[in-house]
């Protein structure tokens, strides 16, 4: 298996009236081609911050942007914009964002949707670029003939499956799948799931799946990237994360799961997490966990728990 | 809990939006369409439903927000679709409460917390050493402590979980003997949604407080309620103890649903779910017989000509399927 994204020690931080937002702080991770890493975690936790320095969508009061992102082999973080743009987005790497169903414009039709990366980034003439669209729309599991319709005559189930063609459209290594099921009801989820699936085995995709549902994301995720306050506090593969978590916060996480089978009480994590502005001194997790030690006040290490695979805690260094 | 009096009781309801044209009706959206259901005193029901199968339209019916078109609705033996306008918004007014999904959304931004919580006492005429008492006893008893951290705070200066608390005492503050929870907690994170359901549970059997949970979360449901009720297309499809109903579903529908929900396990990604096929039917003209037989993978010829009613089984369940008749 071949490595398609490899990210090392990467660090995004905006600036904002009240100070500097820290807001992704050493992510290291890598994934291999046909592999889907998770990313979960609550709402803030920088999930969406981290996919989104990947593939450049960023606001523009970004403060810092540093570490090493390989796509493909490239590497990308020095890279004007521009250069990006060309090299990249569309071609090595797509985002299908949160809410993406209603990114779709109610007056131009699937169609004009779907061929628009294909004619202006790949000067696909457009013929052959409305071929490719039917090719693409058929294979989302949508009649042919949707292509002619608006977007507001789709359920919101076909529009998910739109914005997915849509990313798929220019043959990329990896796609960035934010929230894709959050606004859907579960029979559609389910659906759009076994859908992604069958993409990924037919086209060696690579996913990076973020989602705050944590029970959603062991339904793609080979690895899982458990992220609080800006930090990966966990990685590693979905045998371990989901059956035995190290790190006390997604012990945590996975105990506020509640479970359909068997009798397992939930449990809650007390406290709300830090501001990003002045994250607590030390780790992170400190103010909430119930580990915590005098030790914790200092930055936690990452230890190495298997080829790839960390976790950032103090209870497991030295070991 | 079972053997309690029932607070509410819902008879064959029906509420039907019409659609007009001109000064005619030309049709209705059926939203409910022969809902029976019971609450005891003390007891949380949970309505689970996809989006779109009524389970919001009802739960408004119940708090006399929009008139039903048939069929009754009994809280404490008084039919309060009979009830005239002044009367609901005097009496029943104080005797339910609400909490919604969203919580920014229910919060008037330009309020503090203390006027928030104050306000339906005001309405009520509670008097004003009571109110102030009431609130901070509500602060107290939601997790908002101290209360004067909060009672000056206006809703945007708090965290979504907080202004779901802020709600909840809201909801509670005249004590009353129902409270209707659409969603309370879909927008919140996972590990804050199961602080304030505890807490939630926590101060229902304090105050022995009635609670009809809406929500399309079964596994919340499970947790949290102790009857579960499904809808599918304005109609309730199956009825039972949660744990029994979630543990072994019986009407195909719910049998699917269930069937599709992930727990947290990392062998789902080599599985691919079953999934039944089409969407929910339009409620204006929906099909004949069953609602489900479209898309059911049992469903018989007499599925599709008759409607049944919800039949009672030996263990107390409830189920509307011709497999159980």
């Amino acid at each position: 298996m071949s490595e398609v994204l490899k990210v090392s020690d990467l660090k995004l931080y905006y600036s904002t009236m009240s100070g500097v937002v820290k807001a992704v702080e050493g992510a290291t991770f890598t994934l291999n081609e046909e592999e889907t890493i998770a990313l979960i975690g609550e709402s803030g936790c920088g999930k969406t911050s981290l996919a989104r320095a990947l593939i450049r969508f960023l606001p523009r009061n970004v403060a810092e942007l540093s570490g090493s992102v390989v796509i493909d082999g490239i590497e990308t973080i020095n890279m004007s914009d521009a250069e990006f743009d060309e090299k990249i987005r569309w071609r090595k790497i797509t985002y299908v964002s949160q809410a993406a169903i209603n990114s779709l414009n109610p007056v131009i039709k699937v169609v004009d949707h779907l061929i628009e990366p294909l004619v202006i980034h790949f000067k696909t003439p457009k013929k052959d670029a409305v071929a490719k669209a039917a090719e693409i729309i058929k294979r989302v599991g949508i009649p042919e003939d949707f292509l002619w319709r608006y977007p507001f005559e789709l359920s919101g189930g076909m529009k998910q499956r739109v914005v997915i063609a849509l990313s798929l459209i220019t043959n990329p290594r990896v796609v960035i799948l934010d929230e894709p099921t959050s606004a859907l009801d579960v029979m559609t989820q389910a659906n759009i799931l076994n859908m992604l699936k069958e993409l990924k085995d037919e086209s060696k995709l690579s996913y990076i799946f973020i989602t705050h549902d944590i029970a959603v994301s062991s339904e793609l995720a080979d690895k899982v990237a458990v992220m609080y306050a800006g930090w990966i506090v966990e990685l590693g593969p979905a045998e371990k994360v989901y059956v035995d978590p190290m790190h006390p916060y997604s012990k945590g996480l996975l105990g506020s799961v509640p479970r359909l089978k068997g009798n397992t009480p939930v449990t809650f994590i007390p406290g709300t997490p830090p501001s990003l502005i002045n994250p607590p001194k030390g780790c992170r997790f400190r103010p909430r966990c119930k580990y915590a030690m005098p030790m914790c006040e200092q930055e936690p290490p990452v230890v190495k728990t298997g080829q790839g695979e960390y976790v950032r805690c103090w209870l497991y260094a030295g070991k | 809990m079972s053997g309690q009096q029932d607070l509410l009781v819902v008879k064959d309801l029906r509420v039907w939006h019409p659609i007009r044209k001109f000064l005619t009706v030309a049709g209705y959206v059926r939203a409910v369409d022969g809902v029976s259901l019971s609450v005891k005193q003390g007891e949380i029901v949970a309505i689970v439903g996809e989006s779109g199968c009524g389970k919001t339209t009802l739960a408004r019916a119940i708090m006399g927000l929009i008139p039903a078109y048939s069929g009754s609705i009994f809280f404490e033996g008084v039919d309060i679709t009979k009830l005239p306008k002044p009367t609901i918004r005097r009496w029943y007014s104080a005797q339910v409460g609400l909490v919604q999904q969203d919580p920014y959304g229910a919060m008037p931004p330009f309020m503090t917390i203390k006027k928030i919580i104050e306000e339906p006492m005001i309405i009520h005429k509670v008097p004003k050493e009571e109110r102030e008492r009431r609130v901070r006893q509500l602060l107290e008893e939601t997790g908002l402590t101290p209360p004067e951290d909060f009672l000056h705070k206006y809703p945007h200066m708090l965290s979504g979980g907080q202004l779901q608390r802020v709600a909840i005492a809201r909801a509670l503050a005249l004590k009353p003997k129902l409270i209707v929870a659409d969603e309370p907690v879909s927008m919140l994170d996972a590990s804050v949604r199961i602080e304030v359901l505890m807490m939630f549970r926590g101060l229902q059997e304090k105050y022995k407080t009635s609670v009809l949970y809406i929500t399309h979360d079964f596994a919340t449901a499970k947790y949290f309620s102790d009857r579960i009720f499904v809808m599918y297309a304005g109609q309730i499809v199956e009825a039972g103890p949660s744990r029994d109903l979630i543990n072994k579903p019986k009407h195909p529908y719910t049998e699917a649903l269930i069937n599709v929900l992930p727990d947290p396990d990392p062998g789902n990604r080599f599985t691919v779910k079953k999934i039944l096929p089409g969407e929910p039917p339009n409620l204006i003209r929906p099909p004949p017989g069953c609602r489900l037989h479209p898309r059911c993978p049992y469903a018989m010829e007499k599925c599709r000509r008759e409607e049944l009613p919800l039949i009672e089984l030996s263990d107390g369940r409830q189920v509307r399927c011709w497999l159980y008749a």
